[in-house]
């Protein structure tokens, strides 16, 4: 089952969205303009939007401010996606030429400003001050765990809890907040607004986890860019964080990375190989488990509703998803 | 310690984060502006004194974030990987200002001013866009879309504060800068944009330095007459541009002839 189709009875909803995503991003400049919608028409899965409506159907559905925060959230989500993309001088994103490669890196620094300052507009609209503390932090944090990774990059020194802490702030929190807003705004308990907002930090943490995993796992064709490609970039994931306690990856890997501009791609298939001997790949997939356990068991304390059960569906998904 | 200083130490110190300190130099943070702000929220017009400072910061923390980006540049394939680590960290530190600038006003919940800072940013990438693109057929429209840039944040809080007799003093001093630059370059032969100039409105027998010189002039007297009519002006006020005047423009001046 594809992860569209668990939430299919939403589709009415997400058209709106879609639909309002599209409007906002209607800028007077052309290529600003088409810039924007290439990035829209890249697609995506629209996990954010989808978090936030489903947190808000929990409560009393206010359809106008879940619309603009999740319209937010996924313009906040794509704005770091162009800068991301300058970072990584990433030419291709979901198989489709980047902004930065098509513009070039100026270009996508102002798409990703005036994407971030729509978002802004939007979601300043809804008069709710918590909600707004909320995200606003989430931005800030979003902002440092992609500075830690820069940081982190090809740092063999580093530990579980630093990866864990990073993906947390790249991640999760991103989820965790769609969750947490969609419940705020739908007037939920306090409670009820902390479970959530732990269902998608949990969540987040497996999400991020498994497409870590899949980095190795997958093909190049599948994932629309280089197998092993956040290695190569020096991000060191969980995957490789459990496979350098094997003392012949571990030596292998600083072999190889001792150069790392020099790397050919079969090097990479060398390391990736050399990884999959390992049991990096079953203990990354149980972590990921252990955080939808914890997804799956935060949902148990929410009232029963469709709702719920969709949220149980993705999170169930999640942990079988392959790209 | 004056009120510059003051709240450049505290921008810095919000700005503050360990490994970009180490890799990118501290932001620079735009003095004029800062003063112009400085002025235009004064102490009895917000709410609060803490009210007033987050004004002032997170409005230069959006002109730093604006201004970090503005550092990253097109690709350069003989870029070494320093130079690639800080235009990472340009890329990263400005969105991380942007978020502070967001977070800083959501906790005195101000979210009519987020809105508006919001749409000045939007406006001013929109303006960026033109002049990446040279997108303009004249000196002053080429001139129009720079002042825009460099004024449309600080216009946004002169509105919002109902200051609208700062506006155009603002431009107008963005204005002056912006030629003198210009006539710093035409003596460097950089660039000759004085081949754009309106040549209706300036004397053909003129060099470029003089026209810029004379029309520079033209718009300090202009600029100084606006200053003395502000119903808030002070002579602090007259005397820090009087001081800028002699340390930028006649600098800058007296550098690019010597030079």
């Amino acid at each position: 089952m594809k992860l569209p189709k668990t939430y299919g009875y939403l589709k009415k909803d997400l058209e709106v969205i879609e639909e309002a995503l599209n409007q906002t991003i209607q800028a007077e400049h052309p290529v600003l303009r088409q810039a924007s919608i290439d990035l829209l028409n890249a697609g995506g899965k629209r996990i954010r939007p989808v978090f936030v409506i489903l947190a808000g159907q929990l409560g009393d559905y206010d359809a106008e401010s879940i619309s603009k925060a999740a319209v937010a959230l996924e313009l906040i989500h794509m704005a770091t996606l162009v800068h991301d993309d300058v970072i990584d001088e990433a030419t291709l994103r979901r198989g489709k030429p980047t902004i930065k490669h098509l513009y070039g890196n100026r270009i996508a620094m102002y798409t990703g400003d005036y994407i971030l300052a729509r978002a802004l507009e939007e979601v300043t609209t809804i008069n709710n001050p918590k909600a707004h503390r909320v995200l606003s932090k989430a931005l800030v944090e979003v902002a440092i765990g992609e500075i830690d990774q820069i940081q982190d990059k090809f740092n063999w020194e580093q530990n579980l809890r630093d990866y864990l802490r990073r993906i947390k702030r790249k991640t999760a929190l991103l989820i965790a907040t769609s969750c947490q807003l969609g419940a705020l705004l739908s007037g939920l308990s306090d409670k009820e607004v902390k479970l959530l907002y732990r269902y998608g930090y949990y969540i987040g943490m497996s999400y991020q986890i498994i497409d870590d995993i899949l980095d190795f796992t997958e093909t190049a064709k599948q994932l629309g860019k280089p197998a092993g490609n956040d290695l190569l970039q020096g991000n060191i994931t969980l995957p490789v964080l459990y496979a350098i306690r094997d003392r012949e990856f571990n030596e292998m890997v600083q072999e190889v990375f001792k150069k790392p501009d020099l790397i050919q791609s079969d090097d990479m298939k060398l390391v990736i190989n050399t990884l999959k001997q390992t049991d990096a790949i079953r203990k990354s997939y149980e972590l990921s488990d252990m955080y939808l356990k914890k997804a799956l068991d935060t949902l148990n304390e929410l009232p029963n509703s469709k709702s719920k059960i969709t949220l149980q569906t993705i999170a169930k998904y999640i942990g079988r998803r392959r790209v | 310690m004056n009120e510059i200083t003051l709240y450049k130490e505290i921008i810095e110190n919000k700005t503050n984060h360990d490994f970009l300190r180490k890799t990118i130099h501290k932001p620079v943070i735009d003095e004029d502006k800062l003063f112009i702000l400085l002025k235009l929220i004064p102490k009895d017009t917000a709410s609060a004194q803490t009210n007033r400072d987050v004004y002032i910061i997170t409005t230069m923390l959006v002109q730093v974030a604006l201004d970090t980006h503005e550092l990253v540049m097109d690709n350069d394939d003989n870029e070494t990987d320093d130079e690639k680590l800080v235009k990472q960290l340009y890329v990263l530190a400005g969105d991380y200002y942007s978020g502070l600038y967001y977070y800083l006003l959501s906790e005195i919940d101000d979210l009519t001013f987020i809105h508006k800072l919001a749409s000045a940013i939007k406006a001013i990438n929109e303006r960026k866009m033109k002049l990446y693109y040279g997108e303009y057929e004249t000196f002053s429209e080429y001139t129009s879309l720079k002042v825009e840039v460099e004024s449309l944040l600080i216009e946004t809080v002169a509105n919002y504060f109902q200051h609208i007799d700062f506006i155009d003093c603002v431009k107008q001093w963005q204005y002056i800068k912006l030629l003198s630059k210009e006539k710093e370059r035409i003596v460097n032969d950089e660039i000759l944009l004085n081949s754009m100039m309106d040549s209706k409105k300036t004397n053909p027998y003129m060099t470029a330095e003089d026209k810029f010189s004379s029309i520079i002039q033209r718009e300090w007297t202009s600029f100084n007459n606006k200053l003395m009519k502000l119903p808030h002006s002070t002579t602090d006020l007259q005397s820090y541009f009087n001081q800028k005047m002699v340390d930028h423009v006649y600098r800058n001046t007296l550098n690019a002839e010597e030079g």
